[in-house]
């Protein structure tokens, strides 16, 4: 049956993706049979990746062209590992050999040789080093270094990369055009960038797969900046994540949410200054994602448990309640959309050539497993389809869409109604409500306050007492994630995607999405951003306030 | 006002009428309105509209691995406030990127609010500047080599119509392809990389003297590596850089060729070389390693060099001093588009702050005669020499463009080599230096390390008695600039013009020189184990 599929696959195969796998497989066969050294035999795993992008950038500012740029590059990397699966030469710092992927197959395999040459060494004195750890430290818990998987063959071909770049260009100027309407911005952005990338994958195991890569995925974004009379540098962005051209939104599209943009900016502007206080607060999807994202996703990363300079905050609580009882936390990257939305950590095969898998992570508040790349953990001997990396990297669990859910869900009235209750029994004038995120950091290292902060694109104060919405600015969220996550007391029914968002961690940028509802919180701590003035401008701008002479 | 009104009325019909005028109508804006209270106003602005079109390919073993083209279109400010005597201008040169990426279409919108968000910057930027150089005089006094900040210059139109596209991509990818494919007959290398590099740029100066000066550089680069091991472990290098003014000049795909062959020769060459501990001799240096040492003392024969606190200075107080032996005469002509037919990169006409380039004699029969000068004057001189370079986005400072270094007695090279082996004998050394084919050089500058050059090369030692040649390997020639200068005995016939990037592209045309003394130094290696398997290749 294996055989048979093999074969289906690799008569799909084109013949460009054929001119890849040929070099890879000739200098794997001599690699395995031959590469040893002095007394050390030939490695018992090599993988070698290429990845293959093309990318044409453009961006326009208020209405015109200003830049224009576009490359197309191979690159390929080399994993091997000398030992066995019970120890191998690869710990959490592992980085396998990078290099020039050449498009003509004698070339590449030359290249690959080079490479191979490398990470055979490397990997030969990195088994050795790590055994000599062993033999003075003590290991409180024996794993093995590499998970067992089925070896897996899939051809699944790219999108074509025919961007349409007058068109591109002319949208984006249009798009960007719009901010010219509104006198008090400074800075009014558009940018597309079109992406195409492939990822060829073939291992010592006999997985072969040539699938469009988990690279940046193509995207539109929309940027504008103003200042407040104060100087307070104040700015906002949409941005569209697309998997083919197919999805470019329509002028009128880009046009309406430019000027929801350039409106949402100018409001700032007459917002006020919010001092640091504590009090409640509904997050709002987006931010609530994000919130996620940093606080509890990547401390649910596999690799994470066996790293013992890492927080560790979940390690050895798989069974028990570290979240409301209410809330379940999923990551799914066979989801491809949700209401309509691309998710950006969508793909079938992650970098190791694992299915993706949806992967239960915490149900009904307590935890049940982790984001597993073929990195083994404690109770968690397989891979679930996470090992992810960028064309430079060696993969490791990474999230890809985090799916927040919540029983008991209730409409956003019911929450505001909830939030004016608790501001007025902790006796507080005011609760919030975040809006939006441009992103957010929670450290994972122990050496490191396990602070997490998440800065909100909108603040809103909500009266206690009226319910009146008022615009605030200058602050953003900061907290400790078990607190922070463990005082979620509500949420809505307002399930939403939140996209373009791109994840950096150890093995490289990776594209993500977080599905999430509004949550109600029944503390969160806000704290002054760092300061960024300047003086307002000392001329008019040449257009708005003066007549063009 | 009379003049402005001029200046707009003298505005060419340009094919780009919305950004000139865009550009106009900032700068008058910002000269005569720019004005924050208690602050002085700008009494000088430029604005330098640079476009820049590049094409790169990078090929192994004959494949491209990657390419990639950009096109973008910057403005860079030059905003003083204060006066002629004393302004915002740096005391020390600044690489720092200043410039505006603006609209590449002619949209007088864009360009304008671009400008005048930048202008702002810049304008408040150089009144901190201005009061903190005030805050410097006041505390540290004037310096005795001090002087004022800006010459005065006329204002200069130089029209020029922006020239067409000039190369083709295919070309370039098949120059690429076909020099690194010659790698294919050593596949025993461990790295080999061949680069392509096609750069435009079209600069148009406006300011407010009403000086409009347009001006062209196009380049095109070609580099070579190639890395190959020795028996005992350590990497042998061998490169080479073609630098040229623009595609016509490129070598053609048979030149490439010979020079990669010309590559693995020396590779072989140096797996058979011997290793020696470092020592000190006499030593001659081919045109190539000369053009580098030259090339050192060049960058230090400037106007900003000599005012700048954190430089060495090494030429201050020196104008009509012996600096170099008397037979030796240094010039920098940036107007002498080529030399023995070969096409000059370090040549330009005007320079990047639009004063027309001129020849200028530094050192004659060994004494100091000049300095290169941007518009930042040095005492006893207050005109510019059209020296100013820069690259877009960057404020100019003086710097070279084509070094020529003659002597009054040349000789050839067997003679050098004679007397090179004479030398030795007279000094008791039983070998003399000869460093060919520079491959790489560095030189620190300032008074913070030591003004030190190194120099990579192909490094034979002759012979004293025989004069029989030893080519060894990882040893660098290593020196101080003034050390090395003084040590020249004798030059040779053979000058050759040597093209290099020095962030702009710069030419030395310098014969074969011959020191009475110089040090070898180890090259960084660190012995590795030859691949395990034979190369794939055949």
């Amino acid at each position: 049956m294996i055989a048979l599929l093999l074969a289906a696959a690799l008569a799909a195969e084109a013949p460009a993706d054929r001119a890849v796998f040929e070099p890879m497989a000739a200098e794997m066969r001599r690699a395995l049979a031959e590469l040893k050294q002095d007394d050390f035999g030939p490695p018992y795993f090599l993988a070698y990746r290429v990845n293959h992008v093309k990318r044409w950038e453009t961006a326009a500012y208020f209405g015109a062209r200003t830049q224009d740029s576009e490359d197309e590059f191979r690159v390929a990397y080399v994993e091997a590992r000398y030992g066995s699966r019970q120890l191998d030469n690869v710990d959490l710092s592992y980085h396998g050999w990078q290099g020039y992927a050449p498009e003509d197959p004698a070339a590449l395999r030359q290249s690959l040789w080079s490479l191979g040459d490398g990470a055979y060494k490397s990997a030969l004195a990195g088994f050795l080093e790590k055994k000599a750890k062993r033999a003075t430290e003590y290991v409180p818990e024996v794993l093995d270094d590499f998970a067992v998987e089925t070896a897996t063959s899939a051809y699944e071909p790219n999108g074509d990369y025919a961007p349409d770049r007058a068109a591109l260009v002319s949208l984006i100027e249009r798009a960007s055009a719009v901010f010219r309407e509104f006198p008090f911005l400074l800075d009014g952005n558009a940018s597309a960038q079109v992406k195409w990338a492939r990822r060829y994958l073939l291992t010592s195991e006999g997985a072969r797969l040539a699938t469009p890569a988990e690279a940046l995925p193509s995207a539109i974004r929309l940027s504008a900046m103003t200042r407040a009379a104060d100087g307070m540098r104040l700015e906002g962005y949409r941005s569209w994540a697309l998997r083919d051209l197919s999805e470019v939104p329509s002028e009128a599209e880009l046009a309406a949410e430019a000027r929801k943009l350039a409106a949402e900016v100018g409001a700032m502007r007459e917002a006020p200054t919010q001092a640091p206080t504590a009090a409640p607060a509904i997050l709002d999807p987006e931010f609530t994602g994000v919130m996620f994202h940093e606080s509890l996703g990547h401390k649910l990363e596999g690799q994470r448990q066996r790293d013992p300079k890492q927080s560790q905050v979940f390690k050895e609580q798989v069974g028990k309640l570290i979240l409301p009882a209410f809330i379940s936390v999923e990551d799914d990257p066979t989801l491809e959309s949700y209401k309509g939305k691309r998710l950006g950590g969508f793909y079938a095969y992650d970098s190791e050539g694992v299915p993706a898998k949806r992967v239960t992570l915490v149900e009904r508040g307590v935890l049940k497993g982790f984001l597993m790349s073929r990195w083994p953990v404690k109770g968690f001997s397989r891979s679930n389809g996470h090992g992810r990396a960028d064309a430079y990297r060696h993969p490791s669990g990474r999230m890809a869409n985090l799916i927040v859910r919540a029983q008991r869900p209730v409409p956003k009235e019911e929450l505001v109604r909830r939030l004016m209750e608790l501001a007025r029994k902790a006796g507080k004038p005011y609760g919030f409500y975040l809006v939006g995120s441009f992103g957010g950091e929670n450290p994972n290292y122990r050496e490191a306050a396990q602070t997490l902060e998440v800065r909100p694109r909108l603040i809103y104060r909500i009266d206690a007492k009226t319910g009146e919405r008022t615009l605030v600015r200058g602050v953003k969220m900061v907290g400790t994630p078990l607190v922070v996550l463990n005082r979620i007391v509500a949420a809505g029914d307002d399930m939403e995607a939140a996209h373009g968002f791109v994840c950096g961690a150890e093995s490289g940028y990776v594209p993500v999405s977080q599905i999430a509802p509004s949550v109600l919180v029944s503390e969160v701590e806000l704290q002054r951003l760092p300061e960024d003035r300047s003086r307002p401008p000392i001329l008019p701008s040449p257009f708005h306030a003066v007549e063009a002479p | 006002m009379r003049a402005l009104l001029l200046l707009v009325l003298a505005l060419p019909a340009a094919a780009e009428e919305a950004l000139e005028r865009a550009v106009d109508l900032e700068l008058r804006r910002s000269v005569s309105e720019l004005q924050q209270e208690g602050y002085p106003r700008p009494y000088y602005l430029s604005l330098t509209i640079s476009d820049s079109e590049l094409e790169d390919w990078r090929c192994v073993m004959g494949a491209a691995r990657s390419n990639g083209r950009f096109t973008q279109r910057v403005i860079t400010p030059d905003l003083r406030v204060g006066g002629y005597e004393l302004d915002n201008h740096p005391l020390a040169p600044s690489s720092a990127f200043a410039g505006r990426s603006v609209s590449l279409e002619d949209d007088e919108f864009a360009v304008r609010y671009g400008l005048w968000r930048m202008l702002d910057s810049s304008y408040k930027a150089a009144s901190a500047d201005f009061l903190r150089k005030q805050a410097l005089h006041v505390r540290r006094g004037k310096t005795e080599y001090d002087t004022d900040d800006m010459t005065r210059e006329p204002a200069r139109l130089r029209p020029l119509p922006r020239p067409a596209p000039a190369w083709d991509g295919a070309s370039l990818r098949g120059l690429c392809a076909a020099a690194s494919g010659e790698f294919r007959a050593r596949p025993g290398l461990l790295h080999t990389d061949v680069g392509v590099k096609m750069t435009r740029q079209w600069h148009r100066l406006r300011d407010s003297d009403g000086s409009r000066v347009d001006f062209g550089r196009d380049l095109a680069e070609v580099e070579l590596e190639a890395v190959d091991i020795s028996t005992d472990g350590l990497r042998l290098y061998a490169s080479r850089r073609f630098v040229v003014p623009g595609p016509a000049p490129l070598p053609t795909a048979e030149a490439l060729r010979a020079a990669a062959r010309e590559m693995l020769a020396d590779l072989s060459a140096l797996k058979e070389a011997k290793s020696t501990s470092p020592f000190s001799a006499p030593a001659l240096l081919d045109p190539s390693v000369a053009a580098a040492v030259t090339l050192a003392i060049g960058t230090r024969l400037t106007g900003e060099e000599e005012r700048n606190p954190n430089g060495a200075q090494i030429f201050r107080d020196k104008l009509g001093k012996p600096v170099l032996p008397e037979d030796l005469t240094l010039v920098d002509d940036p107007t002498a588009a080529e030399y023995d037919g070969v096409p000059l990169a370090g040549a330009y006409d005007f320079d990047s702050q639009g004063i027309p380039a001129s020849k200028v004699t530094l050192v004659e029969n060994g004494l100091l005669k000049g300095l290169l000068l941007s518009r930042f004057p040095v005492l006893g001189s207050s005109r510019s020499n059209g020296h100013a370079r820069s690259s877009p986005g960057v404020l100019p400072n003086a710097f070279p463009g084509s070094l020529f270094l003659r002597s009054r007695a040349p000789i050839s090279q067997s003679r050098l080599l004679d007397a090179l082996r004479a030398e030795c004998r007279r000094r008791g050394k039983p070998y003399g230096i000869w460093v060919r084919q520079l491959r790489s050089w560095s030189q620190q500058q300032g008074t913070g390390s030591q003004g030190s050059i190194r120099v990579s090369g192909m490094v034979y030692l002759v012979e004293a008695k025989t004069g029989k040649l030893t080519l060894v390997r990882d040893l660098d020639l290593v020196g101080t600039p003034l050390a090395l200068m003084g040590n020249i005995l004798k030059a040779g016939d053979d000058a050759r013009p040597v093209s290099m990037m020095m962030g702009v592209p710069v030419s030395a045309t310098v014969p074969s020189l011959l020191l009475s003394d110089a040090e070898l130094q180890r090259a960084e290696t660190k012995p590795e184990k030859s691949p395990i398997l034979p190369p794939p290749l055949p």
